[in-house]
């Protein structure tokens, strides 16, 4: 319990804390912004490490658990975003190397064991893809903490439904990255110009779908299927949430609005996943 | 006359010879065996695969696995002919809790969509005591496969109305942290033990 409590939530927020701050210096309000847009991908690919670990040795290469293929696709995506945080690629080569990205994990995370594993590839692929660009296009339209926080609620959200799926390594890897999602909201509150940039997007657009699918392929659950699938595109409701203008509010006002504008599939998944469970409830006295 | 004895001696020496030969309905004591190539198929309804494990450091909790499946030869004459082939399915788990079950078939556990089947196949037998077997083989669960040797005790084999049996029984004692699944180890402890009692119809 105390490993699982060290190792998959202390560390990973200290490690993303860390390389944030490094990253940002917002002690410095003067510092370059230009400084840290390398860090949002690199804080969270380096917290999932202690967080992976917490749950599951590293997995060699390749895994033989399929699932087991995060421990290697979230560093590819952290490398993806750096690179697409500090160059300014044309539109059309950031949406194929997307593209790219979520073609390689459909076919890594989507097992041949998987029933129906081709459409389930077909799935992965759209959803990382529409995930990645939407959380992109967010970052770039909005600063502050409003971005983190949504994409926040959205890893708690997709934790509740991997929970009640019996899931509790991706429910807990999915809090975990919740947890370090925080200490981006609370940076950006401090520090607007801090955010997690564009390469975020690439990490949580690999690591979150790529968890809750995970845990539906093996889940024995009677949550419905469209919950598993709404909870792994959550995260890409901050961009039409960003697009929302509201003039003649304060910023927490107009901040609070968009994300629950963005928290929107996360309420209805969350509750659609708790009327489940207390339906099933026919088994109350095993909590886990 | 001469051919009437000649005939009543034939057909009495025909009658000892075939019930000579013929199987003996009598139980085998479990040091010998009636056919020693024989194979026996597993009897998945008077078989069982019980596990016990550490539960928060309080108490043995104890589940089972439904309906093992594989077959056995037992050499008593030549032990290293014997063989071991016995294989469950991990959806088959039963612990008297539904939600319970669901989870240990989940990807927290045994991963049962991915990694369907618990197998253990033998390859070597030695005779280590009268009625004992000292069996290694491998063990193959969660997708990992590793060598484990075992104790195997014959109980008998005989003729019964529901065919020629066989049975053993063994208990062993593995760290399931070896086959991948150490999640929540200190909650529920690393090592389980098997306790296996496995009966074959010769087939």
């Amino acid at each position: 319990m105390t490993k699982l409590l060290l190792l998959g939530l202390v560390l990973p927020v200290i490690v993303c804390a860390a390389t944030m701050i490094v990253a940002w210096r917002p002690w410095r309000p003067d510092a370059p912004i230009a400084g840290g847009l390398w860090a949002g991908a690199v804080a969270l690919a380096a917290a999932f490490v202690p967080a992976f670990l917490a749950v599951d040795a590293w997995p060699g290469l390749p895994p033989h658990v399929t699932w087991h293929w995060l421990a290697w696709l979230v560093p590819i995506a952290a490398f993806a975003g750096v690179a697409d945080a500090l160059v300014r690629w044309p539109t059309p080569v950031r949406l194929l190397g997307a593209a790219a990205l979520a073609a390689v994990c459909g076919r890594l995370l989507v097992g041949d064991w998987v029933e129906h594993a081709w459409p389930w590839r077909a799935v992965t692929v759209t959803v990382i893809a529409v995930v990645a660009v939407s959380v992109n296009a967010a970052a770039g339209r909005r600063a502050g903490p409003e971005l983190p926080l949504s994409l926040c609620v959205a890893a708690l959200g997709a934790s509740v439904v991997l929970f009640g799926s019996g899931n509790a390594k991706h429910a807990q890897l999915a809090g975990t990255m919740a947890a370090c999602l925080g200490v981006a909201v609370v940076l950006a509150w401090w520090r607007p110009a801090v955010s997690l940039s564009r390469g975020g997007a690439a990490v949580v657009a690999v690591l979150l779908p790529g968890l809750v699918f995970s845990g539906y392929f093996s889940n024995y659950s009677e949550i419905p299927r469209w919950v598993y699938v709404l909870a792994a595109v959550a995260p890409a409701f901050a961009w039409p949430a960003a697009l929302i203008r509201l003039e003649g509010l304060r910023a927490w006002q107009a901040t609070a609005i968009r994300v629950a504008v963005a928290a929107l599939p996360v309420a209805v998944t969350v509750t659609v996943t708790v009327m489940t469970l207390i339906r099933q409830e026919t088994d109350s006295a095993y909590p886990y | 006359m001469k051919s009437r004895i000649a005939f009543v001696t034939l057909a009495m020496l025909a009658c000892l010879a075939t019930a000579a030969l013929y199987p003996t309905a009598r139980a085998q004591d479990a040091t010998t065996s009636a056919d020693e190539a024989a194979w026996f198929a597993v009897d998945p309804v008077h078989s069982a695969m019980i596990f016990s494990i550490n539960h928060l450091g309080v108490s043995i909790f104890y589940g089972r696995i439904n309906n093992p499946t594989g077959g056995f030869r037992l050499n008593h004459g030549d032990p290293g002919a014997s063989s071991f082939t016995i294989s469950a399915k991990t959806e088959n788990v039963d612990t008297n809790s539904a939600n319970r079950d669901k989870h240990i078939k989940s990807s927290d556990f045994f991963d049962a969509k991915q990694f369907p089947d618990l197998t253990f196949k033998s390859t070597a037998v030695t005779r280590s005591g009268k009625t004992t077997f000292a069996v290694t083989g491998d063990l193959t669960m969660h997708g990992v496969t590793k060598p484990i040797s075992i104790v195997i005790e014959h109980i008998g084999e005989k003729q019964t109305r529901m065919g020629y049996r066989s049975g053993f029984t063994t208990n062993f004692t593995i760290r399931r942290s070896d086959f991948g699944m150490g999640y929540m180890v200190g909650m529920l402890g690393d090592e389980v033990t098997l306790m296996i009692g496995i009966e074959g119809i010769k087939e």
